[in-house]
């Protein structure tokens, strides 16, 4: 999603208390990809297990659907408030939530309850938002209130939330005593300010681990942190399959060889086209076929290109990874197929460049493996990557 | 003794028609031949558009169809026996 040329990029890390099958916190996020706008929600049900979970899945859910049917967030929030149930032995409500709007300009509202307060990171420095307190009425809880931030967002800001696993994360040890609130706060800082274009991803995964790190490795609350980044995009080019029209070689050369960001050319005929049109060499990466489990053909490099692999059976492959339950299982082996997948990972913003002569003995239905049609497999990557990982893609077929 | 030259395509095509199993063909001659192969590979040596007869492979610039782990063996004996 962008924001005025800025990119912003949403993740969120978790990890479950102990070894718990479950986590009891939840986040959920939407993109509205023609207003521009971004919303996320954190909800962090009460004690853990199935009923946390449940708890703040709902809690989330109902929250983000309000907001989708454009209800503003405060009223949202409210109502959800009115209605969440009381834990009657410990009189507090069974779940807390953190909601956090951005529009097409960057204008951000936050709507928090009783979870752990957000951090805003600017150039280097924490920046405290006021905030607005607001009373929602409930007779068996009195003294119930949201707190509402309004905001810009510029370029660069980062936006951290979390749930109390973290904030509470060692609490008790002689060296934190109350927990990691303000160490969490340096350990922030110094993560930016050793990597700054540190993705939000990324970012989350450390605050989470660390926290682990102060429990001793066994996690005494489920423990989830999320990350929003408004952030220059990395773009990426997919260029897979010749140009319909062989004059138009020369064309998808130079969108190649041009295009600002990464580059990827899945395809023997396309790679040999821009090598030719170019004169650079391609050199085969044989080493990838000593990967065990590999099934596919080596990657190659030429100069300018980040990677070049086989064309429809690596693309097929990306597509199968990526509608697995499990896509981010870090330990497959290190095929072209997921190297393709960790580049798409690491970019906001994916272009896949399709060149649509066909090669009609692909179709042969007496070959040993079925090809599917370049286009549908591209077509179905696109729609992974939006739904999974809110990936802006767009197709050009050349 | 001469070298020889082979280059072993790595398109979809010939990959999927068996191209993918003469790596291996070749790493199978014994040492003394393995070692007079200069071995490279193609993404696409550019044979296989609407048919043609994948898998391919050129020995010493010269581009043999349907190539097989057992038709290329037999081929590089040949080749390392005229280039003695
Ligand atoms: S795939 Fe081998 S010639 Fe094209």
């Amino acid at each position: 999603m962008r924001v005025n040329g800025a990119f912003i990029e949403v993740d969120c890390f978790q990890k479950n208390k102990g070894d718990n099958m479950v986590c009891g916190d939840t986040f959920v996020s939407h993109k509205f990809k023609e207003e521009g706008r971004v919303i996320s929600v954190m909800s962090d049900g009460l004690g853990s297990g199935i009923k946390a979970s449940v708890l703040s899945t709902m809690t989330s859910t109902m929250l983000l659907n309000f907001a989708m049917m454009n209800e503003d967030i405060v009223a949202a929030a409210s109502t959800i408030l009115k209605t969440l149930p009381r834990d009657e032995v410990r009189k507090i409500s069974y779940s807390t939530f953190c909601m956090c709007d951005i529009d097409c300009f960057g204008n951000t509202r936050i709507a928090e309850y009783e979870t752990p307060a957000y951090y805003l990171f600017r150039e280097g420095k924490f920046v405290d938002v006021p905030k607005k307190r607001i009373p929602v009425e409930r007779d068996d809880m009195p003294n119930t209130a949201l707190w509402l931030s309004e905001f810009p967002m510029e370029k660069e800001d980062r936006l951290i939330f979390f749930s109390d696993g973290v904030s509470q994360s060692g609490m008790g040890r002689r060296n934190m005593p109350f927990g990691w609130e303000n160490g969490a706060r340096e350990f922030i800082r110094e993560c930016v300010t050793r990597n700054p274009s540190v993705s939000a991803t990324e970012l989350a995964r450390r605050i989470v681990t660390e926290a682990e790190k102060n429990d001793g490795y066994c996690l005494k609350d489920d423990t989830s942190c999320c990350v929003i980044y408004m952030r220059k995009p990395r773009n990426l080019l997919v260029c897979t399959g010749p140009p319909f029209d062989e004059k138009n070689d020369a064309n998808l050369t130079k969108l190649v060889m041009e295009f600002p960001g990464r580059k990827i050319i899945c395809g023997g005929t396309t790679a040999n086209i821009v090598s030719r049109e170019t004169g650079r060499k391609i050199t085969l990466d044989i080493d990838d076929m000593d990967i065990s489990g590999n099934d596919l053909p080596p990657s190659s490099r030429m100069e300018g290109i980040d990677l070049i692999t086989e064309g429809i059976l690596t693309l097929s492959k990306v597509e199968r990874i990526l509608s697995e339950e499990d896509t981010d299982n870090h330990n497959r082996p290190d095929g072209p197929a997921e190297k393709i997948i960790r580049m798409l990972y690491d970019s906001d913003k994916i272009t896949f460049l399709v060149g649509t002569r066909i090669n009609i003995a692909h179709q042969d239905p007496t070959l040993p493996v079925e090809l599917e049609i370049r286009r549908n497999v591209v077509k179905k990557i696109k729609y992974l990557l939006e739904t999974k990982w809110l990936k802006d893609v767009d197709i050009t077929y050349i | 003794m001469g070298k020889i030259e082979l280059k072993i395509c790595m398109g979809t095509m010939c990959y999927v028609m068996g191209g993918a199993e003469l790596r291996a063909a070749v790493d199978s001659l014994p040492r003394e031949e393995r070692e007079r192969i200069n071995v490279s590979y193609a993404p696409c040596l550019g044979n296989c558009n609407d048919g043609g007869e994948p898998p391919y492979v050129q020995v010493n610039g010269r581009t043999i169809a349907r190539v097989s782990s057992s038709n290329l063996i037999q081929i590089l004996k040949e080749e390392l026996h005229n280039a003695l």
